[in-house]
C-alpha cells in the first residue's frame, strides 16, 4: 500500500487484537451461559448472576468489534449512484462520509463519556450481584473512543486520496453487504 | 416548518447522505439527530445520541446476534455446510435437479444454524457450485439455484433479521420463529417444485446424479451427526421450552465451536479468522441499529407515522391495496439495500401504517422478511448474485440473473399466497 500504509496497517492489527479480546470474552459469556442452562436443567440449581454479568460484559464486546469495522473500513453502504460519477467526484463522496463517521463518532464518544460518568455518580449496581455498573461503561466508552484516531486516519486518507487516486482504498472494496 | 414537514425533510436528508456513500446506519443516526435537533433542541438531541446506543448495547434480546453470527463462522469453519450438503445431496441427488434440490435442502438446513442469506449463499456457492458443474450442471442455473437458495438463510429461523425486527418493532422473538416456520417450509417447497418443472423442461440443465442405498443413506446420515445434534440442541432447545432464544444463541455458538474443535478443524487460524468475521458483520449490523433506532425516535416524535396512517385511511382503498404497494416499494428497495438496512429504514413508517391497516406485526415481519429476500436476487442489484458472482467469477452477471429467474417468479408466488393468506404465517402460532 502507497502513502499511510504503515499507520493504516498498525490500525488495523491493533483494532483487531481488541476485537479479538472482545469476541473470545464473547464465547467466555457464552460458555458459563451453557454451564448455567446445564445446571438449571440437569439439577434445578441455575448460578445466580449470569444475567447480571452478561448483559455487562456484551456491552464491552460489543464495542471492542467497533475499531476493527472501521478499521477495515467495512460498512454497509450504497455505493452504485455516486459511483456512476467516478473519479474525483466518486473519492469527495468517500472522503465526506469518512468524515461524516468520524462526526458521528466524536458526537456518540462525547455523550457516551458523560453518561459513564452520570453512572460513576449514581452508583448504580446491578441487580442481583451488586456490580458496579460505571466501570463497565467507562471501559465500553474508552473501546469506542478507540474508533476516533482510528476513523480519523481513515477520513484523512481519504481526504488525501481525492486528489491522489491511487491512495483510494475503495477501488474494489466497497460493500453493499452485511446480514 | 411544521413538523410533519420536518419528518420528511428528515427522510430526504437521510437519503441524501446514503447517496452520497455514508454508511447507511450513520446517515439514519445523523438524519434523526439533526432533525430531532431542530424540533425538539441540540441538548435533548444530543441525549438520544447516547440513550438509544446505549439501550441498544444493553439489550440482552440483540446480543443473540453476535452469538448466531459466531454459531455461523465456527459452523463453516467446521465443514458443516459441506456436511448439511452431503446429507441433502444423498436423499435428492439421484432425481433429475437432485443435485439442485440437495442445495435448497442444504441452504435451508444451513439458513437455521447461520442466519444470514448473503453468508448462506457465499458458502453454498463454495460448497455446492463446483459439485453441479463438475456434474454438468449449467452454470447459469446452478448459480441461480444457489443464490435463490441463500435467501432461506434469512427465513429459516433463527434468522437475525427477524431477531432486530422483533426488538424494534416490540414483538416477542419467538413468536416470530414460529410464525416464520410453515412460510419457510413453503418456500424450500416452492424452490422444488420450480428445480422439478425446470429440468423437465430443459433437461441438460440438471442431469440426474448416482442413487444412494438406504444403507449408504444411513451411513451419511451417521456421518452428519454434528450438524443433526446442533440443529436439534438449537432449534429442538428453543421451540421444546428447554432454553430461551439467548441461551440457544450461546448454546450455538459453543456447541458449533465444540464441534470444529472435535473434528480438529479449528487451527488458531480458523478460529481467529471466525470472530473476526464475526466482529466485523456485529458492528456493521449494530452501527445499523443504532442509526434506525435514533432515527425512530425522531421520526415518531414528529407525528408522522400517526399522520400517515389517517391519510392512507383517508385514502379509502382496501387495505390490501396498500400492503401490495408496499411490497412493490420494498422490491425496489431490496434490489438497492442490504436486507437489514432494507427494513430498518422503512420500519418507523411502515410498521405504524401496517398495524393501523388492522395487520398483525408478527405477520408483517414475515411479509417483510420475505420480499426483502427476493429483491435480494431481483434484477438490477441484487446482493445475492452479486455474492454468486464474487464466487463463480466465470459466470457472466446475466447468466446468474437467467438462472434466478425461475425461483424469482415461485418467490412472487410464495409472496401472494402469504400475503393474502395470514393463516398460514399466524397459524401455528394461534395453534401453540
Amino acid at each position: 500500500m502507497p502513502g499511510l500504509s504503515r499507520p493504516e496497517r498498525l490500525a488495523v492489527l491493533g483494532t483487531r487484537a481488541v476485537a479479538l479480546l472482545g469476541l473470545a470474552g464473547l464465547l467466555a459469556i457464552a460458555l458459563v451461559t451453557v454451564a448455567d442452562v446445564l445446571a438449571r436443567w440437569l439439577f434445578a440449581a441455575p448460578f445466580a448472576g449470569v444475567y447480571d454479568l452478561s448483559g455487562l460484559f456484551i456491552a464491552v464486546a460489543l464495542a471492542a468489534c467497533f475499531p476493527a469495522a472501521l478499521a477495515q473500513r467495512r460498512n454497509i453502504r450504497v455505493t452504485f449512484f455516486a459511483d456512476l460519477a467516478g473519479g474525483a467526484l466518486t473519492r469527495t463522496c468517500d472522503a465526506l462520509a469518512s468524515l461524516a463517521t468520524l462526526f458521528f463518532f466524536v458526537l456518540l464518544v462525547w455523550q457516551l463519556a458523560i453518561y459513564a460518568g452520570e453512572l460513576a455518580e449514581s452508583g448504580q449496581t446491578t441487580f442481583v450481584l451488586e456490580l458496579a455498573v460505571a466501570p463497565w461503561w467507562v471501559a465500553a466508552t474508552i473501546l469506542f473512543a478507540l474508533c476516533l484516531p482510528v476513523q480519523a486516519l481513515v477520513a484523512l486518507v481519504d481526504i488525501l486520496a481525492i486528489g491522489r487516486p491511487e491512495l483510494s482504498r475503495y477501488a474494489d472494496a466497497d460493500s453493499a453487504g452485511g446480514a | 416548518m411544521t413538523e410533519l414537514g420536518l419528518a420528511g425533510a428528515g427522510v430526504g436528508f437521510m437519503f441524501l447522505l446514503i447517496l452520497l456513500k455514508v454508511p447507511i446506519g450513520v446517515a439514519m443516526a445523523l438524519a434523526g439527530f439533526v432533525g430531532f435537533g431542530l424540533l425538539g433542541g441540540w441538548g435533548a438531541s444530543l441525549s438520544i445520541l447516547v440513550s438509544e446506543p446505549a439501550g441498544i448495547l444493553e439489550s440482552f434480546e440483540l446480543a443473540v446476534i453476535p452469538l448466531f453470527l459466531l454459531m455461523g463462522s465456527f459452523a463453516t469453519a467446521g465443514g458443516l455446510s459441506a456436511d448439511i450438503y452431503r446429507l441433502a445431496y444423498a436423499f435428492l441427488g439421484n432425481r433429475r435437479g437432485g443435485l439442485a434440490m440437495a442445495t435448497i435442502g442444504g441452504c435451508a438446513l444451513f439458513g437455521a444454524v447461520c442466519g444470514s442469506s448473503p453468508a448462506t449463499a457465499a458458502t453454498f456457492g463454495r460448497v455446492a457450485l463446483p459439485e453441479m458443474r463438475a456434474r454438468g450442471y449449467a452454470a447459469s442455473f446452478a448459480a441461480g439455484c444457489i443464490a435463490a437458495g441463500g435467501t432461506l438463510g434469512a427465513l429459516v429461523p433463527p434468522s437475525i433479521i427477524m431477531v432486530v425486527y422483533a426488538v424494534l418493532a416490540r414483538v416477542p422473538i419467538l413468536d416470530i420463529f414460529v410464525a416464520a416456520l410453515v412460510p419457510a417450509v413453503i418456500a424450500v417447497a416452492l424452490h422444488l417444485v420450480t428445480i422439478a418443472l425446470y429440468v423437465r423442461w430443459n433437461p441438460k440443465a440438471g442431469p440426474a446424479g448416482e442413487r444412494f442405498s438406504w444403507a449408504e443413506r444411513l451411513t451419511v446420515l451417521r456421518q452428519s451427526w454434528a450438524v443433526l445434534l446442533l440443529l436439534v440442541a438449537v432449534i429442538g432447545g428453543i421451540y421444546g421450552g428447554v432454553f430461551t432464544v439467548n441461551e440457544a444463541a450461546a448454546v450455538g455458538a459453543v456447541f458449533a465451536f465444540v464441534i470444529a474443535l472435535v473434528r480438529g478443524r479449528l487451527t488458531w487460524r480458523s478460529f481467529f479468522a471466525a470472530l473476526e468475521e464475526t466482529a466485523g458483520n456485529t458492528a456493521m449490523i449494530y452501527l445499523i441499529i443504532f442509526g434506525a433506532s435514533i432515527f425512530s425516535y425522531f421520526f415518531t416524535v414528529t407525528g408522522a407515522p400517526e399522520a400517515m396512517v389517517r391519510s392512507v385511511e383517508g385514502l379509502d382503498v382496501p387495505p390490501l391495496v396498500v400492503i401490495f404497494a408496499l411490497l412493490g416499494i420494498y422490491l425496489v428497495l431490496g434490489a438497492i439495500f442490504e436486507t437489514v438496512s432494507a427494513m430498518l429504514i422503512t420500519l418507523p413508517f411502515v410498521l405504524p401504517l401496517v398495524i393501523g391497516l388492522g395487520y398483525d406485526p408478527i405477520w408483517w415481519a414475515v411479509i417483510n422478511v420475505v420480499v426483502i429476500e427476493l429483491g435480494m436476487i431481483t434484477p438490477p442489484i441484487g446482493l445475492n448474485v452479486f455474492v454468486l458472482r464474487g464466487v463463480a467469477r466465470d459466470v457472466p452477471l446475466g447468466a446468474i440473473y437467467r438462472g434466478v429467474m425461475p425461483f424469482v417468479a415461485a418467490d412472487i408466488v410464495r409472496l401472494v399466497i402469504l400475503t393474502l393468506f395470514p393463516v398460514l404465517s399466524l397459524g401455528l402460532l394461534a395453534w401453540l
